[in-house]
């Protein structure tokens, strides 16, 4: 449910909380998105949106935790990089089944 | 794409499918709550990459599929109002009420429109005061803010030909009621249809925060993992549930930190209160859940449509108890769309007997788009099981 | 909650007695609509009517091509085109899918009361600037005037005919497995900017339709010496509708990969905002070609030369696997079917 979509903030628009507006950049597409819910934004933020609405700030840090946190079971496993559907599925056979 | 791209990353993807290899030394099964989870799963073919025996039960998180036949009556109902204007989201269109859908409604000269946002309804009823504009709100708690806003607003600029209906419902009090019954069908009638831990829908916790989960996980034992919609996120979300079954724990976890905060947005929980309220809900194939819908409040009344144009349909159960359609065993996750035996035959997104073909994130039109109708490997090797 | 044994819903009722828009889209509805008024036209049918034009064979050496097509896009004007200019190449293109060059066109003209004078003139100086880049003439046509409730509308209808080069067969029937699938340009071009055009999105640069006429294209690969089994413009319905109807028309199967697929990033952000899939999205100036396998690096030269092929692309293989279906690899190695789109794309918001 709920697709929402990441973009940046170019601008924004109004001084009452419930009625500001402000255009986000989604890649090359632009679009005039409230902001009633999210006033702290400010330009330069990626903010998640949702039918026409800012919800949330995008964390970088967080985000840029979360890959770095991936990047790091690297280390433990085995030819990464050859991983294929059929190389992945393998044949394993659970004592359960 | 900032943040699209990054999490469909094919190195990232390829390292946490190994992960999730090496992490499992038994089977689990695992439920994505959110249909565009479900809708990302089966588009990127994500099942293809993990190992057999992590089964992934689709869960009941598509507003479109959920709302109750009834409703939709309503709204065609609405239609029929002299000079009204029916707005909605393009995934409502097509999902069948008891006797049409609105495209046939549409197709027959009911002014229905399609909208991105539900403040667009506002601005039609602004260019139009001489006709009542209904605006047919779906959504779970993601939805719910967008929705109180076009009420709240509406209010304070005193617009008196808008209205709603609700068919707004949250994700806790049915998570509750069908994992619950998936535990109890597992002890008492022996049918494995256990689910061993959640991926919650990102979006939803985003507003409303972490509380509720932390009180869900601790009452059903389960791990529950807040999971984006991005590829990377959703074998991740995996990955960590993995993690927290084969240590035997069960608590609260946050992928989708990017966005999801432990107290949600605040201004927008405000707004939702302000404007509804919880109440018992009906949901299409799974019956009636308390405290799972929102309704307006008192002080909102004058812009429920269904009171205001006296739509209320017939009781939830009046009509058309059979069928072939078993939407509600693939909404509980107590089958694969594929073994409905109506799925590809009776029941294609042309023709569906029941709302999980009709939404793109519905878990049967999901099958029959992205699957041509094939039941993955994971589960038919857990059907012999 | 009610027990979870009542495992049943609500069957809602079957097909509409009446039309609905998604007969007009190009997808399943059109096609069931069609199987069930052919029959009504005995004599009338035969086997061109899956493919944009008949062929007519006019003594012995020379074969005619002959299409007719409705316009009816709203808004009349978007960026990068009008009613006018699709009106002109969408029957240009099929008789070019045809291998036929576009000799003579009709316009018939259907208006409603009401309908501004000023902005007719428009659309028809845009039909003449068309048929002048497409090479083709105008030759005649015919104009109505209905009763109407918002006098906005303009519909036009072009028939068009074109000489077909000897020994040119171009046809569903000739796909055969280890054929090469190319596609012309980038995808969704033409739905993104009528989509722009009747809602508040804007780009940066514009996003304008790829409308344009494809004879010069086909007429290269033609001059070439290319064996050109089939060849199909993606309008309505998208890539994948078109793919999906080669696929059943041809009894092969088509086996694409979705990287492969230009896409420009314009058209992909309005598809990751609106939750579309770019391969349903209409077209107005793209072709799938497909050619024998061991001349698919050269079409593909010749195609790069025109400059309504700059952007061609080789996306995959017809197969003997999966008769009648398409199926696309995706960026992880996984498989998914495409089918044909039942109905109208509905832009998904949950």
């Amino acid at each position: 449910m709920c697709l929402a979509v990441p973009g940046k903030v170019l601008d924004l628009d109004g001084s009452e909380p419930l009625m500001k507006t402000g255009r986000v950049a989604f890649g090359p597409v632009v679009k005039v998105v409230n902001f009633a819910y999210l006033p702290e934004a400010v330009p330069g933020d990626y903010v998640l949106v949702h039918v026409g609405f800012a919800m949330n700030i995008i964390d970088r840090s967080a985000a840029e935790n979360t890959v770095r946190r991936i990047l790091s079971l690297t280390s433990d496993l085995p030819c990464a990089r050859e991983a294929t559907p059929d190389t992945l599925r393998g044949s394993i056979v659970w004592s359960e089944i | 794409m900032r943040f699209i791209d990054d999490f469909r990353n094919e190195e990232l993807v390829a390292t946490l499918a190994l992960a999730i290899k090496h992490t499992m030394s038994k089977p689990w099964r695992i439920m994505e709550v959110c249909g565009g989870q479900t809708h990302t799963i089966v588009k990127h073919g994500l099942d293809q990459l993990l190992p057999y025996g992590l089964e992934l039960v689709h869960g009941p998180g598509c507003p479109v599929c959920v709302t109750p036949a009834e409703k939709i009556d309503a709204a065609i109902k609405a239609t029929s109002v002299h000079g009204a204007i029916l707005c909605t989201f393009g995934d409502m269109m097509r999902v069948p009420g008891n006797t049409q859908d609105l495209l046939t409604a549409k197709a027959h000269g009911a002014d229905v429109r399609t909208i991105y946002s539900p403040l667009e309804a506002l601005s039609i009823a602004r260019d139009n005061p001489s006709r009542e504009v209904v605006f047919f709100a779906v959504g779970f708690e993601t939805t719910a803010p967008a929705n109180a806003m076009t009420v709240y607003r509406a209010k304070s600029e005193g617009l008196r030909n808008f209205s709603i209906i609700s068919a707004l419902v949250l994700v806790p009090p049915i998570l509750r009621t069908l994992l619950d019954t998936a535990r109890c069908d597992r002890v008492d009638a022996g049918s494995d249809n256990g689910v061993d831990g959640v991926l919650a829908a990102g979006h939803v916790c985003a507003v409303m925060g972490l509380r509720e989960y932390h009180r869900l996980a601790e009452s059903l034992r389960l791990p529950i993992v807040i999971t984006g919609f991005e590829p990377v996120d959703i074998l991740q979300g995996i990955f960590m549930c993995v993690q927290q079954l084969e240590a035997h724990q069960y608590r609260v976890e946050n992928q989708y930190s990017r966005v999801v905060s432990a107290h949600g947005n605040t201004i927008a929980q405000r707004i939702v209160a302000e404007v509804f309220a919880a109440t018992e809900a009906g949901w299409r194939d799974l019956g009636r859940v308390a405290a799972s819908g929102l309704s307006l409040r008192d002080g909102y009344l004058d812009y429920d449509a269904e009171l205001k144009l006296q739509l209320t349909a017939d009781s939830l159960w009046s009509s058309h108890q059979r069928g072939l359609c078993r939407a509600s065993a693939v909404l509980t996750g107590h089958i694969k769309p594929p073994q409905c035996s109506a799925f590809a035959k009776e029941c294609t997104p042309m023709r569906p007997l029941g709302a999980p073909m009709v939404s793109s994130e519905g878990a049967c039109a999901a099958y029959f788009n992205y699957r041509g109708g094939q039941v993955d490997g994971a589960s038919q090797l857990s059907d012999l099981s | 909650m009610a027990p979870v044994s009542s495992q049943i819903c609500p069957r809602p009722v079957g097909s509409s007695s009446v039309i609905q828009m998604a007969h007009g889209s190009g997808g399943r509805s059109m096609h069931e609509l069609l199987a069930r008024l052919l029959p009504l036209l005995p004599g009338t049918v035969h086997q061109n009517v899956r493919h944009d034009g008949a062929i007519i064979p006019v003594g012995m050496w020379q074969n005619l091509a002959f299409t007719t097509d409705s316009y009816v896009v709203r808004p009349l004007f978007f960026p990068g085109g009008d009613i006018g200019k699709i009106a002109v190449n969408g029957t240009v293109n099929d008789l070019a899918m045809c291998g036929a060059q576009a000799k003579a066109l009709s316009c018939s003209l259907i208006i409603e009361e009401g309908f501004c004078v000023a902005t007719l003139e428009r659309v028809m100086a845009s039909m003449a600037e068309a048929a002048r880049v497409a090479g083709v003439e105008i030759v005649t046509g015919d104009t109505k005037v209905i009763d109407g409730g918002s006098g906005g509308n303009l519909f036009i209808n072009t028939a068009g005919i074109g000489a077909v080069s000897p020994g040119i067969a171009i046809n569903p029937s000739r796909i055969v497995s280890g054929d090469a699938i190319i596609i012309s340009g980038d995808i969704g071009r033409h739905a993104v900017a009528v989509m722009s055009a009747r809602s508040d999105l804007t780009f940066t640069p514009p996003i304008e339709s790829d409308s344009m006429p494809l004879t010069a294209l086909v007429q290269a690969l033609i001059e070439a010496q290319i064996p050109i089994h089939c060849l199909r413009d993606a309008t309505r319905g998208g890539l994948a509708s078109t793919l999906v109807e080669l696929a059943e028309s041809s009894g092969c199967g088509m086996a694409v990969v979705e990287k492969e697929i230009p896409v420009s990033t314009q058209v992909r952000g309005v598809c990751e905002i609106l939750g579309l899939d770019p391969v349903y999205l209409a077209n107005e100036g793209c072709l799938v070609a497909i050619v024998a396998a061991d001349f698919a690096q050269s079409a593909l030269k010749v195609m790069r030369t025109v400059a309504s092929g700059e952007r061609a692309q080789l996306i995959g293989v017809v197969t003997s696997d999966h008769p009648g279906m398409v199926m696309m690899s995706g960026q992880y190695g996984t498989k998914r079917t495409v089918p044909m789109l039942s109905g109208d794309q509905l832009p998904r918001i949950c």
